[in-house]
């Protein structure tokens, strides 16, 4: 109910009562698009549809509801608690995390101050990624990422909307509580897309375990950095690694005897050999153990697992998410 | 006899009391402008240097603030964090009108208040504060022509009313 509510509350009364007189389970819903002037568009149970002007889905675009100009502008009042100043950064990186940790990504018209971006104005498309958190769908994993008194180091591959944040977010939970078999550990988070966490004025608002730190909106390569001096984790977990920077930072993490949990774009493992700043994670066997998410079956499933020599553990593993 | 020094002490104090309101009216209505100035200044500090949204800036400002100036914050921030679907203009102009109406301001006073209202939240921070600046400057104007008004009017009013009630009394006795 309160999911319902959290994500109601930021339209418009005329989209929220479509809302209110449609009867699909908002539970199952996965992404509201606003466009100016074109359709409203939903991901529903991992298909697009259309809504209807009486709040029906619809794969026809007969009759559908065509969000205007205004219903985005009050969007966006809703969406920044009226305040839009208070989120110029956040407009700035193009998305804001609302309460419930659903995420709003935004589009427009760019403005520029020399070569960065300054600001974003006639915001015109909004997309919003209702945050999914599914306890238990890293159980299968768990066994392959423990190692007696601790962990390994170890990456998570997967192409984009294919669950990895998901599996990572329940990974850094089960560490940080613990069972009846393994010790709880302590895990710093590096949420530079406040996708983990997805913190709302500062509280996560997905559950990431007792003993986790999370340094929202945080650049990758400071906060690891900065983790490591504050808050001595045992473990540091970051989201879509893939830059130098963030494999220099990621040595000297492991260097001062932190796990490393990480999650990165790609397909295979093959596919991470071929970019040229990545091929050193494998030649180095930087990372001990690589997971592989499934590019084209059901989201969530995991394809192979692989130790740091690249030989399989396990393939084909089925661990259903949604 | 008894009845008649009655008759003749009420409408002195009436009209005396009618002088004494309308320059205590002058009075109060510098102070009503003056607890704008102050919410105005906090607002800006809130804004400025610690970006908080209008709902946290105006429950922390609530606390620091007289009634009716603080019902009036409080209820903007409730119906903003209940996210009813208001655009923030009305929401601000239905608390102002439960609230404010009964204040010394001007109806002047008000609709530049208002119009301030309807601007808030939807513009960057520079815009934001650029705005706020600019009502503190009217409202410095405002203060200052008001306070000349009092020093000039304010024992014309009273001498008015005493000198209307004796007026009075000459008329009826």
């Amino acid at each position: 109910m309160a999911r319902k509510e959290d994500v109601i509350k930021i339209f418009p009364q005329s989209i929220r009562n479509l809302f209110g007189q449609g009867e699909w389970n908002l539970d199952e819903l996965q992404e509201i698009r606003l466009r100016v002037n074109a359709p409203l568009l939903i991901v529903y149970q991992n298909k697009e549809f259309y809504v209807s002007k009486k709040g029906k889905i619809s794969r026809t675009e007969e009759n559908a509801f065509v969000v205007t100009k205004n219903e985005i502008r009050e969007t966006m009042e809703y969406v920044s608690s009226y305040s839009m100043y208070a989120y110029e950064e956040e407009i700035r990186q193009g998305f804001l995390t609302i309460q419930g940790g659903h995420r709003v990504g935004l589009a427009g018209k760019i403005i520029m101050e020399q070569d960065s971006i300054k600001s974003m104005k006639y915001i015109s498309f909004i997309n919003i990624r209702l945050s999914h958190q599914i306890k238990g769908c890293a159980n299968s994993v768990m066994p392959y990422i423990r190692q007696e008194n601790g962990i390994y180091h170890t990456l998570i591959i997967s192409p984009p909307r294919r669950g990895k944040t998901t599996l990572l977010r329940d990974v850094i939970r089960q560490l940080s509580d613990g069972d009846k078999k393994h010790r709880g550990m302590t895990v710093g988070v590096v949420d530079e897309r406040s996708e983990i966490g997805a913190c709302y004025m500062g509280i996560p608002q997905n559950e990431l375990g007792i003993r986790t730190d999370i340094l929202d909106c945080c650049p990758k390569v400071q906060g690891m950095l900065m983790l490591i001096r504050t808050m001595s984790p045992e473990v540091i977990a970051v989201d879509e690694i893939g830059s130098r920077e963030d494999m220099e930072a990621m040595i000297y993490v492991m260097n001062c005897g932190c796990k490393l949990i990480a999650t990165i774009h790609g397909s295979s493992i093959e596919d991470i050999r071929r970019k040229p700043i990545l091929q050193k994670l494998l030649q180095e066997r930087i990372f001990e153990r690589y997971i592989v998410m499934n590019s084209q079956e059901q989201i969530g499933k995991i394809a192979e697992i692989f130790d740091c020599q690249g030989n399989p553990l396990y393939n084909r593993m089925e661990v259903t998410m949604c | 006899m008894l009845i008649r020094v009655l008759g003749i002490v009420v409408v002195l104090l009436a009209s005396c009391g009618l002088g004494f309101r309308i320059s205590y009216e002058l009075i109060d209505r510098i102070e009503d402008l003056q607890q704008i100035k102050r919410v105005l200044i906090m607002l800006r500090g809130e804004i400025k240097y610690a970006n908080t949204p209008l709902t946290e800036a105006l429950s922390t400002i609530a606390f620091r603030v007289p009634i009716p100036w603080t019902d009036f914050l409080k209820e903007i921030a409730e119906t903003m964090d209940a996210c009813d679907g208001s655009t923030f203009p009305s929401i601000f102009q239905k608390a102002q009108k439960k609230y404010l109406d009964r204040t010394s301001l001007l109806p002047k006073d008000l609709s530049r208040f208002s119009d301030f209202g309807a601007n808030l939240g939807y513009l960057d921070k520079e815009m934001q504060l650029g705005s706020i600046d600019l009502y503190l400057e009217e409202l410095e104007a405002e203060m200052k022509d008001a306070k000349e008004k009092v020093e000039k009017n304010s024992k014309v009013y009273r001498i008015m009313g005493m000198a209307v009630g004796v007026l009075i009394l000459l008329v009826i006795l």
